[in-house]
């Protein structure tokens, strides 16, 4: 009898063992990742200061120079595709929501799930042939549209999420003013999921930040102005991938402060997300 | 006078399971009718099933019918615009809790775009002056419906019901929520109102049903067990009818059909 309860109190201990350095590990690898992209790009940001946000990169062995052109286009190509990602993935979410199991939905949502299971590097390839090639150029367009694709599943699944959590008896209450079914839906349950609506778009945003495989063959590498929207473009982690391997020292310090960027701005939206996404009240 | 409502061989099933089995009941205009049961039988299956808000379940299925003032909801397409003029009234207080206090009242009417400007402002304070909450909340109608408490809530539901100008109201255990005081006013409030309106009331509560209605019909597992005067159904106490209802289905063995729990 003792025995067993001794190993039990083992085994109780062995799991939270295993369990508790496991979750340790993991605040490790997320306080790293932070804490190498400050120490890295701090001495950057602190000597370039506001020129970071304003200047165009430097000559390659040069100066510093700054991020200014890619911001405004990051600012351009993330703000179209999440609009035009939202245009579309906030009605999809809708109809998957208020029509569950028509064969509409049925079939969007598996077109969704193909979408977002779909390598992102694919999604740019297929811009590529479809837009880059013929316009003979790369384009804050042709990355916009990429970054649309890959931002929709999330913007769509979101949306469709956060309606089919309004609890059934404000759906009832709706329902029950004798409304055509679009009007309730449009006029009522979607304003009264309002936040649930701007965590998807933020969320589709967080995502479109972040990704670098979709806008590689179609946002071009003109990181030293910005040369409208059907002209080459570039992106923050674009930005990274080009420069952080590249042999200048500038390059490789403007990378970072890039880094330093990217994980501040993803974790500002994605915080605004939680909070969102919390302060929904039924 | 005529009827209200008149279902005929209404079933329902939720699944493979039936709430409703072959229900008939006839509602007279301008009255109170009340519909009695125990927990599960399906009081608030049939009262949604008039009104069709049954059909926002998953995997529901209707059979039989149900007439409103004449036209069958189901199948003529009249029945949109008959129940536009059908409001409800939940258990649970539930105002949309994004709108304000005068918006949750005017929502209904706006929306269908039958009032707005004056007109509307009227109609808002005439259902609020119906439902007995006009002089608590004149001062802040712009204010959150969700900052009142739950007796004011559930009076902002009759009179945002009420603002559709129903000819039917179903009210679904209204009182069931609130403390004594509160319930009282609900059923001056439901007897003022039953001179205009028919009214449709799920309740539990026996005596509640004998205070507020004359006619009535007492389900049991999904079945219409006596339909008619209350004064005959309620003939014996509630709880011993209740008693002996359960007591025979349990030497029946409950014939199975109906599926949802006996009593709580």
């Amino acid at each position: 009898m003792r025995l067993h309860s001794l190993k039990r109190a083992v085994l109780d201990r062995v799991f939270l063992a295993v369990t508790a350095s496991a979750t340790l590990a993991l605040l490790a690898v997320g306080a790293f990742i932070v804490a190498i992209s400050a120490v890295e790009s701090f001495p950057v940001i602190a000597a370039l200061g506001p020129a970071l946000f304003i200047e165009p990169p430097g000559l390659p062995g040069g100066e510093f120079g700054g991020l200014g052109p890619v911001l405004v286009s990051t600012a351009v190509i993330v703000s179209l595709g999440v609009l035009v990602g939202s245009l579309i993935g906030v009605p999809v979410g809708i109809l998957m929501s208020e029509c569950r199991g028509s064969w509409l939905a049925r079939a969007a949502d598996a077109a969704l799930q193909a979408i977002s299971e779909i390598p992102s590097v694919v999604v740019g390839l297929v811009v590529f042939v479809v837009l880059v090639l013929p316009m003979r150029t790369p384009s804050a367009i042709a990355a916009a549209v990429s970054l649309c694709i890959t931002a929709l599943p999330y913007i769509a699944a979101q949306t469709r999420e956060s309606l089919a959590a309004i609890p059934l008896s404000y759906r009832e209450a709706a329902f029950s003013l004798g409304l055509p079914r679009w009007k309730a839906v449009l006029r009522l349950l979607v304003p009264m999921n309002a936040r649930g609506v701007a965590t998807a778009v933020l969320l589709g945003g967080a995502r479109a930040l972040g990704e670098t495989a979709p806008v590689l063959f179609t946002a071009g590498a003109a990181f030293s102005a910005f040369y409208g929207l059907i002209g080459p473009s570039s992106t923050l982690s674009l930005l990274i991938f080009y420069f952080a391997p590249s042999p200048y020292e500038n390059w490789r310090r403007l990378a970072w402060a890039a880094v330093l960027l990217l994980v501040a701005l993803t974790i500002v939206l994605s915080s605004a997300v939680r909070r969102l996404s919390r302060g929904v009240k039924m | 006078m005529g009827e209200a409502v008149r279902v005929k061989d209404l079933s329902v099933w939720y699944g493979s399971q039936k709430a409703l089995d072959n229900v008939s009941i006839t509602v007279p205009r301008g009255s109170v009718y009340a519909i009695l049961g125990p927990s599960g039988c399906g009081k608030s299956t049939l009262l949604r099933a008039i009104n069709k808000l049954v059909l926002l379940r998953d995997g529901v299925r209707v059979e039989g019918e149900v007439r409103v003032f004449g036209v069958d909801v189901y199948r003529d397409p009249r029945g949109e615009e008959v129940l536009a003029r059908v409001g409800m009234v939940f258990q649970t207080p539930n105002p949309f809790p994004h709108l304000s206090i005068y918006d949750n009242v005017a929502i209904g009417p706006r929306l269908r775009g039958q009032s707005k400007g004056r007109e509307l402002d009227e109609l808002v304070r005439w259902a609020l002056e119906k439902a007995g909450l006009w002089e608590e909340v004149r001062d802040r109608l712009r204010k959150p419906a969700s900052e009142l408490s739950g007796g004011q809530q559930q009076r902002l539901c009759i009179a945002r019901a009420l603002a559709l100008r129903p000819g039917l109201l179903l009210m679904d255990e209204p009182t069931a929520n609130l403390d004594p005081l509160n319930a009282a006013r609900i059923e001056e409030l439901v007897k003022e109102l039953s001179r205009e309106i028919t009214i449709i009331l799920v309740t539990h509560d026996a005596e509640q049903a004998q205070r507020l209605a004359r006619r009535g019909a007492l389900l049991f597992m999904g079945r219409v067990v006596e339909e008619g005067l209350l004064s005959g159904i309620l003939s014996r106490p509630y709880s011993k009818v209740l008693q002996a209802l359960v007591a025979k289905c349990r030497v029946a063995g409950g014939d199975g059909e109906a599926t949802e729990p006996l009593l709580p």
